[in-house]
C-alpha cells in the first residue's frame, strides 16, 4: 500500500528532519528554554541567601546581579527561545536564519554568565566586555526576527508587537551597554539611576511585555478554542501602548513631568489588552480551562493590579524617600515575577510539552496510540506550584515593602519551592526526550509478543565457558556481544554473554 | 457506503478516530476537522482541516492522518488533502468532542 503526500503541504516529520511546520529543529528553543530554566532556578534559590541585601536599596551590586540572572538569564532567553518556535508559527513564515540562532544562543550565554559574575565581584570592566557579548546576542535576535518579518506580505497584529518589541530590546540592550561602559569610564558622572529607571521600563514594558501581547492574540484564542479577536481594538491597543512606552522613556531619562501622561498611555493600552483577553476567555469554547492559560490569566492579574502603583510613582504621588523607594522595588519585583514569571511558566506547560511530543511522538501519531501535551507532565504538581509561586510572590513582595530580611527569607523559601516544582515538572517533561526503541508492526490480537531486544540489569544463568571464563547470560541481546571467541559457546538460544 | 471493495467510509472515520489532537486531547472527527471522504475502489482521498492556519502540530496531525488510513484492511492508496475553506470554527466540534472535553478526557491512557 502507498501513501500519496498531502496536497496541502504535509510532509513526513522524520523527513523534514524533526521541525515543526515552518519553525527551526526543536532543539534550537529548547536549548534557549531548557537554559532559562535552569537560569530561574539558580536564581530564587540564590536570592533566599540574599534576603538581607534585598532587604536594602536595590542599587547595589548583588542586586543588580540577580536582577539580570532573572531579566537576560530567565526572561529574555525564554522569549527568544519562545520567540523562535512562535513566531514562525503566528505569523505563518519561515524562519529566516536557524544558523544564526544556534550562534546567538553561545554569545547571550556567554554574556549573561559574564555580567552576573563581574556584577557579582563587582569587576566592571568584565561586566562592560560581557555586556558587549549580549549586545551581540540581541543584534543577531533582531537580524533574524527582522529578516522574517520582513518577508511577510502583510503585518498583522502579532507582527506589529513583534517588530515593536525587537526594535525596543535593541534600544534596552544599546542603553544597557552605555550603562556598562559608563561603569568603566564615568562620563555620566555618576548620574544614572534614572537612565537604569528608564532602561528598565524600556526592557519591561517595550521588550517583554509588548511581545506577550503581541503572542497571546494568538496563543490565547488558540487555547481557549475561541475565535480570533476582531484586530480593530487590538490595534489601537498597540499604538497606544507603543506611544506610552517610546514616550516615557525619554521622559523618565530626563526626570520630566511627561511621564505621567506617558504612564496613562501605557495603562490604556493594558486596560484594551485585559478588555480583549476577557472578551477571547468569555467566548471560549473550550469548557475549563487549563493550570498553564490559568496561570498566565493570574499574571495579568498582577499586571493590572501594578498599573495604578506606576501611575503614582510617575506622577509623583509617592513623597521621595524609603517607602518610595521600596515601593519602586516591590513593583519592579511583581513586575518580572508577577506578571512576565508567571506568565512564561504558564506558557511553558504548552509550548515545552508541545516541542518534546513533537520530537518524540510525532512520527508514531495513526500507529499506536501517543500521549497528549498534558499527559507529559504532572497536573497536580503544577497546581501545587502555581499556589506556591503566587504565596511567594507575595510574601516577598510584602517582604521588599516592609524591608524585613525574615518575611523576605520566607516569601522567598516558598517562591523557590513553586519554582522547584515548576522546574522538576519540566523535567519529567524532557525525559521523554529520551530515546526508546520504536514500536514494531501492530500484533494481531492474541499473538505472542516477539521478544524484546533488552539487555536484562539481573544476569538470567551464569555460565562456564571454554578457558574457564565465567560469563553472566542476559536477556535476548543478538550474540555479537560476546567476543568472538567466546561466542561459539554463548550463542545456544536467544542468548548472549557477557563476560 | 460500501464500495465494491468493501472500503466503507465508516471505517476510514474510525481509522482516524485514532489520530488525536494532543493539546485537546480529542480525535481529528469529533473535532470536525474531517470536511469529506472520497473512496475510489481501494483509493482513499480525505479533505482535513486544521483548528488554526500555521497550527504547530500541521505535519504531526496531516501525517498521522495519512498512517492510520494506510492500516484499513484492502486500501492501495491514501491521501490527504488540507483544505482551508471553509474556516474550522469550535462550533463544529461534534457533541461526543465536547462531552470528552467537558469530561477532561485528554487522549488515551
Amino acid at each position: 500500500m502507498a501513501t500519496k503526500p498531502a496536497s496541502g503541504g504535509s510532509g513526513a516529520p522524520a523527513a523534514a528532519g524533526l521541525r515543526p511546520a515552518l519553525g527551526p529543529s526543536v532543539w534550537v528553543p529548547l536549548r534557549y528554554l531548557a537554559t532559562a530554566q535552569a537560569a530561574f532556578l539558580l536564581a530564587v534559590t540564590w536570592a533566599i541567601f540574599e534576603a538581607d541585601a534585598l532587604a536594602d536599596h536595590y542599587y547595589l551590586s548583588h542586586t543588580f546581579a540577580l536582577t539580570h540572572l532573572i531579566t537576560l538569564g530567565w526572561i529574555s532567553m525564554t522569549i527568544m527561545g519562545a520567540a523562535y518556535q512562535l513566531v514562525p508559527v503566528a505569523l505563518e513564515a519561515q524562519l529566516h536564519s536557524e544558523r544564526i540562532a544556534r550562534w546567538q544562543y553561545w554569545f547571550m550565554l556567554l554574556g549573561v554568565i559574564g555580567m552576573v559574575a563581574h556584577f557579582w565581584n563587582g569587576h566592571f570592566n568584565g561586566m562592560a566586555w560581557s555586556a558587549g557579548l549580549v549586545l551581540v546576542a540581541v543584534l543577531l535576535f533582531v537580524w533574524n526576527m527582522g529578516a522574517t518579518l520582513w518577508r511577510l506580505p502583510r503585518w498583522g497584529i502579532v507582527a506589529k508587537h513583534v517588530a515593536a518589541s525587537v526594535s525596543f530590546l535593541l534600544a534596552t540592550a544599546i542603553v544597557g551597554n552605555l550603562v556598562a561602559l559608563d561603569k568603566v569610564l564615568g562620563f555620566w558622572r555618576g548620574e544614572v539611576l534614572n537612565i537604569v529607571h528608564a532602561h528598565a521600563h524600556l526592557a519591561a514594558l517595550g521588550w517583554v511585555t509588548m511581545i506577550i501581547f503581541g503572542v497571546a492574540y494568538r496563543l490565547i484564542p488558540m487555547f481557549a478554542l475561541a475565535a480570533d479577536p476582531d484586530e480593530r481594538l487590538p490595534h489601537w491597543q498597540f499604538w497606544i501602548f507603543t506611544a506610552g512606552v517610546a514616550g516615557l522613556y525619554p521622559a523618565v531619562l530626563l526626570g520630566s513631568r511627561l511621564q505621567a501622561l506617558f504612564a496613562l498611555l501605557i495603562a490604556g493600552g493594558i486596560a484594551l489588552f485585559v478588555h480583549q483577553i476577557v472578551r477571547i476567555a468569555r467566548g471560549r469554547k473550550k469548557p475549563t480551562l487549563d493550570w498553564g492559560v490559568r496561570t498566565a490569566l493570574t499574571a495579568l492579574a498582577y499586571l493590572v493590579a501594578l498599573v495604578p502603583v506606576g501611575l503614582a510613582l510617575a506622577a509623583g504621588l509617592v513623597p521621595e524617600g524609603e517607602f518610595a523607594s521600596r515601593l519602586a522595588f516591590a513593583y519592579g519585583f511583581l513586575g518580572l515575577v508577577g506578571w512576565a514569571s508567571l506568565t512564561i511558566i504558564g506558557m511553558m506547560h504548552k509550548i515545552i510539552p508541545f516541542l518534546v511530543w513533537f520530537h518524540r511522538y510525532s512520527g508514531l501519531v495513526g500507529t499506536v496510540p501517543v500521549p497528549s501535551l498534558a499527559q507529559l507532565y504532572s497536573e497536580a504538581w503544577q497546581r501545587r506550584g502555581y499556589w506556591l509561586l503566587n504565596l511567594g510572590t507575595l510574601g516577598t513582595a510584602a517582604g521588599l515593602l516592609a524591608a524585613s530580611p525574615g518575611i523576605l527569607r520566607g516569601g522567598l523559601a516558598v517562591l523557590a519551592a513553586g519554582a522547584w516544582i515548576f522546574g522538576l515538572n519540566m523535567l519529567s517533561i524532557y525525559r521523554h526526550l529520551r530515546r526508546r526503541p520504536a514500536p514494531g508492526p501492530a500484533r494481531a490480537p492474541g499473538a505472542a509478543a516477539k521478544p524484546q531486544n533488552t539487555f536484562l540489569r539481573r544476569p538470567l544463568k551464569k555460565v562456564q565457558m571454554q578457558g574457564g571464563a565465567r560469563c553472566e547470560v542476559r536477556g535476548v541481546l543478538s550474540p555479537y556481544v560476546a567476543a568472538p571467541r567466546e561466542r561459539a559457546n554463548a550463542t545456544d538460544g536467544p542468548f548472549s554473554a557477557a563476560c | 457506503m460500501a464500495t465494491e471493495t468493501g472500503i466503507t467510509e465508516a471505517q476510514v472515520l474510525d481509522a482516524l478516530r485514532h489520530v488525536i489532537d494532543p493539546e485537546l486531547g480529542i480525535n481529528l472527527v469529533d473535532l470536525g476537522l474531517i470536511y469529506d471522504v472520497a473512496i475510489e475502489g481501494q483509493d482513499v482521498r480525505v479533505k482535513m482541516t486544521l483548528t488554526t492556519p500555521g497550527c504547530p502540530m500541521h505535519d504531526s496531525l496531516v501525517a498521522g492522518a495519512e498512517r492510520a488510513l494506510g492500516r484499513i484492511p484492502g486500501i492501495v492508496s491514501a491521501a490527504v488533502e488540507l483544505v482551508w475553506s471553509p474556516p474550522w470554527n469550535p462550533n463544529m466540534i461534534s457533541p461526543e468532542g465536547m462531552a470528552a472535553m467537558q469530561q477532561g478526557r485528554q487522549g488515551p491512557r
